[in-house]
């Protein structure tokens, strides 16, 4: 008799995927972009040219050699204000990304997991939420909670949990189908353990690119909702806001307006492409 | 003669969706005595899926009853199901799909080990349910996926072995697999079976697998029972006409 | 000459392994050959080869002879009318090779109508009668009908009728009953037994299982990874097989597949 451990089944291999070199390109390029971004918010916290309240600049001038970006209508240092500006981007993307995470993943996993009425009833909201404009839910809290970050935050944060509840939903149903979760129960592993030792495990990476993309669209939805003045309220500047600002004197200092779009642009394509190339990397043939 | 192990009484179940509704199980009866083994038999639609996961005690029956040494089941009774559970395990068919494809094989081995709270060295007891499987104890760090589907459906047989059952269920555990693979996985499952003194309950669309390994032989046809009995009696002898017609279906090689 | 021939056949995947390693073998007019092998031996793909069908990133090499003409050589048109008008295939799992969406009597006009031109009501009766040829029960209804309200069974008949539509020279079969029931397995294997037969079309059947391929085989060529270890008769490697690999599988399917008692 062949000795047991010899046995071979051959599983052809598929073909290699040449998505490989893609992600590579995509996750580099990414963290490339957002890694600046995050540099520049980092020393915001213990350094900026100038103080942001300080006007001693000269009105809307051009670059130079003591203002690198130049100086608002006010005469405030552009690059303090893009630098701060910066910070306020990533605190807006870590916290959104955070609450839409936390939000979205229970309701995900509970409508996963519940009765099918439950689960009726709580995709029929999430729908529902997904299709209501953001920036509608964002001007109902603004009214509600004045405008600030946390208004801001929470508005996108709400939205955002609705497309991160229905991903979680369908990939938490899938894998509580699958035979290593029956073979789970039948070991004995109850629901708690079942949801962290295998539904959170399988469904982490699916999730992480969502919350990338997500992180990505939040930025922008911040900067829409600052430039339309429901964001955080001076003197703290935010990207949007400085796009707002700098509308009506586009002509006379076009860095003011371009430099805080460079910033936001910079920031939602480094989140996408680190959010693609996580996908590509995970399923080469998917991404095809 | 003893009390059986495993005993279900008249099982029915039957699905309803919106549209319409699906009798898997119609009034099955069967009885799993200590260190007998019992073959399930029947086509799809049969109801042997349905029947397993009743037996296993993950779905309830819309009538009818399964005991467990004499008890009846009761899924929310924590401690009975723990007993249970430590008594009666499960192998399933498809080995791609049965092991978690993030854990770790000696994690997938002794999770029952821990769901069941097992006391003991649980790496030593996986080292030793690895090597009774025929794996090297070695590979209990890798994934799954770094697995042949034979050697997969070992692990999953270790994972099964773990907490000593004394019922062991298989469904369909070699259909998937090669044929060369699969002599080599009976061979296993039969000298596991009488080294360790289980009872084996196997469900198959496939007579000769089961003529190889069940002394018991169920037919199954639609959620009803045909037939049942000692399966060497059943084959040589069969009374109804739907296992006369399944026996004859059994592509057979000349000369054997 | 032999109908079909296939000779240093290779397949490779986009880096460079073969996948078949120049398999070689013939059928005669009106034979039956089996292809036997485990997963991962090449069976599967050698047919795909043979019909052009194979993924794409994979190359093939070598040829295949129908009658003569070199099938690898052929310009895409040209390979367009032998596919289904004189070698066609059957699949493992129905539910997948028919199109959902359309109804069996439309499937069936499609090479109807491409290969024989046939329209309308001359389609529709020739469809009917191909129907009846693999004995599928209430012809007009199953015509009408879309593939997920068949059976199993039914399925695999109405892809056997869209495989002969157009009296193929070669049918190659890939696994055609591994899905089923056994007692519908045996109705599928008599089926092709007697359509072969009265068709005079030729049969390559592909599967793992080798009693199943030694109801219906005469010749057998044994793969495995890839190549082709043997190429000998059924009647030649149940009596004693050359090749180590083939004696390995014929015990393991022998101790696998036997009824404890004879009848």
């Amino acid at each position: 008799m062949t000795t047991e451990l010899s046995t071979v089944e051959q599983e052809p291999a598929a073909p290699r995927p040449s998505g490989q070199g893609r992600a590579a390109r995509s996750l580099t390029v990414g963290a490339v972009l957002v890694g600046l971004v995050l540099v520049v918010a980092l020393v915001s916290l213990v350094w900026t040219p100038y103080g942001l309240t300080d006007g001693s600049g000269p009105r809307l001038g051009g670059p130079s050699g003591e203002h690198w970006a130049g100086t608002d209508r006010l005469g405030r240092d552009l690059l303090t204000q893009l630098m701060l500006g910066a910070r306020a981007a990533v605190v807006v993307a870590v916290s959104t990304t955070l609450v839409a995470g936390a939000l979205g993943v229970t309701v995900g996993v509970v409508a996963a997991s519940a009765t099918r009425w439950l689960d009726t009833a709580l995709h029929t909201v999430v729908d529902l939420l997904i299709a209501f404009p953001t920036l509608l839910l964002a001007m109902l809290i603004v009214t509600v909670r004045g405008a600030s970050t946390a208004s801001v935050v929470a508005a996108i944060g709400i939205a955002g949990s609705a497309i991160i509840a229905r991903v979680t939903r369908v990939n938490a149903a899938r894998v509580l189908r699958e035979d290593y979760v029956t073979a789970a129960r039948a070991a004995g592993t109850g629901y708690w353990g079942i949801l962290v030792r295998h539904v959170l495990p399988n469904i982490a990476p699916t999730l992480l690119v969502q919350l990338m993309l997500l992180a990505g669209s939040a930025v922008l939805a911040e900067a829409s909702l600052s430039y339309l003045g429901l964001g955080a309220p001076p003197p703290d500047p935010t990207w949007g806001r400085m796009l707002r600002e700098a509308q009506s004197t586009i002509s006379a200092a076009p860095t003011s307006a371009i430099l805080p779009g460079v910033g936001i642009a910079a920031f939602v394509l480094g989140l996408n492409l680190l959010g693609d190339g996580i996908r590509e990397r995970r399923d080469p043939e998917l991404a095809r | 003669m003893s009390e059986p192990i495993l005993r279900a009484t008249d099982l029915s179940r039957t699905f309803a969706t919106p549209t319409r509704s699906t009798t898997a199980l119609a009034g099955v009866s069967l009885a799993v005595p200590a260190r007998r083994s019992l073959g399930i038999v029947g086509e799809s639609g049969a109801g042997k899926s349905t029947l397993l996961r009743l037996l296993l005690g993950l779905d309830r029956p819309d009538s009818g009853t399964v005991h467990f040494r004499g008890e009846e089941l009761r899924p929310r009774d924590r401690a009975l199901m723990r007993r249970f559970r430590r008594e009666v395990q499960v192998v399933f068919q498809d080995p791609r799909s049965s092991l978690d494809p993030r854990m770790r094989v000696r994690d997938i081995v002794a999770e029952p080990l821990r769901s069941l709270r097992v006391p003991g060295d649980h790496r030593a007891r996986v080292a030793e349910l690895l090597a009774a499987v025929g794996l090297d104890p070695d590979m209990a760090e890798r994934y799954p996926a770094q697995f042949s589907g034979g050697q997969r459906q070992r692990i999953a047989i270790a994972r099964a072995l773990a907490p000593r059952p004394s019922v062991l269920i298989a469904d369909e555990p070699v259909s998937a697999l090669d044929v060369t693979v699969r002599q080599q996985i009976l061979a296993l499952l039969d000298r596991l079976r009488e080294e360790l003194g289980m009872s084996l309950v196997m469900v198959s669309h496939d007579m000769a697998v089961v003529g190889r390994l069940c002394e018991d032989v169920l037919i199954m046809r639609a959620g009803r029972q045909v037939e049942a009995g000692p399966t060497r009696e059943v084959f040589r002898d069969p009374q109804e006409a739907y296992t006369r017609e399944l026996l004859a279906a059994v592509p057979q090689l000349p000369g054997a | 000459m032999s109908l079909l021939e296939i000779r240093d056949l290779t397949v490779r995947t986009a880096d460079g392994r073969p996948v078949v390693d120049r398999a070689t073998w013939s059928l005669d007019a009106g034979g039956r050959l089996g292809i036997i092998g485990e997963s991962g031996s090449g069976k599967s793909l050698t047919a795909l080869a043979i019909l052009g069908l194979v993924p794409e990133g994979m190359t093939v090499t070598g040829q295949v002879l129908l009658d003569g003409v070199d099938l690898l050589t052929l310009p895409a048109r040209a390979l367009r009318r032998v596919r289904g008008a004189r070698v066609a295939m059957v699949f493992q799992e129905p539910l997948t090779a028919l199109d959902p969406l359309m109804t069996i009597g439309r499937q069936i006009a499609g090479p109807l109508r491409l290969h024989r031109g046939l329209r309308g009501a001359a389609a529709r009766a020739a469809a009917a009668e191909l129907c009846r040829l693999v004995q599928l029960p209430e012809v007009e209804r199953v015509l009408d009908s879309y593939p997920w309200q068949l059976s199993g069974g039914q399925r695999q008949r109405a892809g056997l009728a869209l495989a002969l539509a157009c009296e193929p020279d070669v049918l190659l079969a890939d696994e055609p009953t591994t899905a089923l029931d056994v007692t519908v397995q045996a109705e599928i294997l008599t089926l092709l037994d007697d359509v072969t037969r009265r068709t005079g079309c030729s049969l390559v059947f592909i599967s793992h299982d080798l009693p199943v391929v030694a109801q219906l085989a005469e010749d057998l060529a044994v793969m495995h990874d890839g190549a082709v270890v043997e190429h000998t008769t059924v009647a030649a490697a149940l009596a004693g097989a050359e090749h180590p690999y083939t004696r390995e599988l014929i015990a393991a399917a022998r101790a696998v597949s036997h009824l404890p008692e004879d009848r």
